[in-house]
């Protein structure tokens, strides 16, 4: 697992500079002004992607290929993938943290906005990915779109609760509604192994 | 003396190809060459042996355990280069020398720094600029610095220039010096096993056509010039393939079934492969 995650490190510093280079950006947009809050989520639409784009890059050079020539088990290779996504989500919250309680501290609670992020950055990836190990990056595009559309619709949703300060859950509630994004992350790291595992390479 | 590679009546169907019941045996300390021509069912018969693929039928057996779904541990033992050797291109010698520690429990960072030194790679140089000798010698530098006890490889040696091929060839010998280290090479261009290999396979469209040790192959086939009326002369049963033209026939023949005293030349094993697959009608 440590060394598919840096294998993954490695490609991500060389390949995908672009998305980092967008993801701040766009986060810098929402800093900008007290009105771009639809920005602030930006990077958690953007971070499964980097995800699925480190799949694609993986399936073009054959290293999923190569992996099955070593004790590395599909299950681990699948696995390592949902891991690098949480890390890297983990990583870049508390750039929306910052963002957020200097320019949109006024919408809620910090647990408030954590629920919201949780539902961005998990519910989506936990959608998309099934798909990609059960037909590759290049069958399963399809999902993309399903989950750009979903994705943007749950942006702007939360932008409207936000703006609207409609806040009505308490924090205590917003705990608790972090559990089913976390249950559909898991069941989609599950449903990902067993489709992955009778994929043919 | 037991076997590194074992299969029986091992087969894959798919909508246009059949690998049919396989029966593969490679001596533990021997290299096994197996050949075919592109499409004979080369790559699938190792697809199998790594659990890539799942036989419909048969068995096969790995270093002494049966082939299956969790083979983690048996790969610990197995260096196996593949046509595509499936690296990132932007990965150097020296990411990949940090990164197969995690990957092998096994892995000599000092067999590999020896295997990149002897094999002249450069360290800092990103994949996607090597040739493809450098490409798979790296594979093979890969392949080694676990220390597995079987090497599979697949097309290794096909687009290789001489010098690298002879560099391939010397690795490949130094790997066997040790009795428990076995080799299975396949490629469709005989002349890269003829001098490597200690028993020969023929695949053809996915059958088996022959697996025998290369010095009694050698031995027992011959190749015979001569008249066309000789050749009508000749027992049917001795002849594996003719070829006629106008100045005569050439044949393969089995030493042992010929008259005795008919004088027969070496035949190459490319001669006698091209001419199997030729005679056959399947």
């Amino acid at each position: 697992m440590k060394g598919l995650l840096l294998k993954d490190f490695y490609v991500m510093k060389k390949e995908l500079r672009a998305f980092l280079f967008i993801i701040v950006f766009f986060t810098a947009f929402s800093f900008v002004g007290k009105n771009n809050s639809f920005f602030l989520f930006y990077g958690f639409i953007m971070i499964p992607m980097v995800t699925i784009s480190l799949i694609s890059y993986d399936e073009r050079s054959h290293w999923d290929s190569f992996l099955e020539t070593t004790p590395i088990s599909r299950s681990t290779a699948v696995s390592e993938k949902y891991l690098l996504n949480l890390l890297l989500l983990i990583l870049w919250s508390p750039v929306v943290l910052v963002v957020y309680l200097v320019q949109y501290a006024h919408f809620g609670s910090p647990v408030q906005m954590l629920c919201i992020c949780a539902y961005i950055a998990l519910f989506f990836p936990a959608l998309l990915y099934p798909f990609i190990f059960a037909l590759g990056s290049e069958k399963g595009r399809f999902a993309y779109f399903i989950f750009i559309f979903a994705a943007m619709a749950a942006i702007a949703a939360g932008v409207s609760l936000m703006s609207q300060g409609a806040f009505f859950i308490s924090e205590k509630l917003s705990l608790i509604l972090l559990l089913p994004p976390a249950a559909a992350y898991w069941i989609s790291w599950r449903l990902s192994v067993a489709f992955y595992k009778k994929r043919s390479l | 003396m037991s076997n590194a590679i074992e299969t029986k009546g091992l087969t894959k169907r798919f909508r246009d190809f059949t690998l049919d019941s396989l029966d593969l045996a490679l001596p533990e300390g021997c290299i096994l060459g197996l050949i075919g021509e592109n499409g004979a069912g080369k790559t699938t018969a190792i697809k199998l042996l790594l659990g890539i693929l799942k036989a419909d039928s048969g068995s096969a057996q790995v270093l002494g355990r049966d082939i299956g779904p969790d083979m983690g541990e048996l790969k610990e033992e197995l260096g196996v280069v593949l046509d595509e050797p499936g690296l990132p291109e932007k990965l150097t010698v020296r990411q990949l020398g940090k990164i197969m520690p995690s990957i092998y429990k096994s892995w000599s960072r000092e067999d590999f720094a020896a295997h990149i030194r002897r094999l002249e790679l450069p360290e800092d140089k990103p994949y996607k600029e090597f040739s493809r000798g450098m490409k798979m010698k790296l594979g093979l530098a890969l392949a080694l610095s676990h220390r597995p006890r079987l090497l599979i490889l697949d097309e290794a040696t096909s687009g290789l220039d001489p010098v690298v091929r002879d560099s391939v060839t010397d690795l490949l010998l130094d790997f066997t010096r040790d009795e428990g280290h076995s080799v299975l090479i396949s490629s469709h261009i005989v002349s890269d096993l003829e001098k490597l290999c200690d028993y020969i396979a023929f695949l053809h469209k996915g059958r088996l056509m022959l697996l025998e040790e290369k010095d009694i192959l050698m031995d027992e086939y011959g190749l015979l010039q001569c008249s066309r009326e000789e050749a009508e002369a000749i027992e049917p049963s001795a002849i594996i393939g003719r070829r006629d033209n106008p100045y005569g026939s050439r044949l393969i023949v089995r030493n042992d079934a010929l008259p005795k005293g008919t004088q027969t030349q070496a035949v190459s094993i490319e001669e006698l492969f091209i001419f199997m697959v030729k005679e056959d009608k399947g």
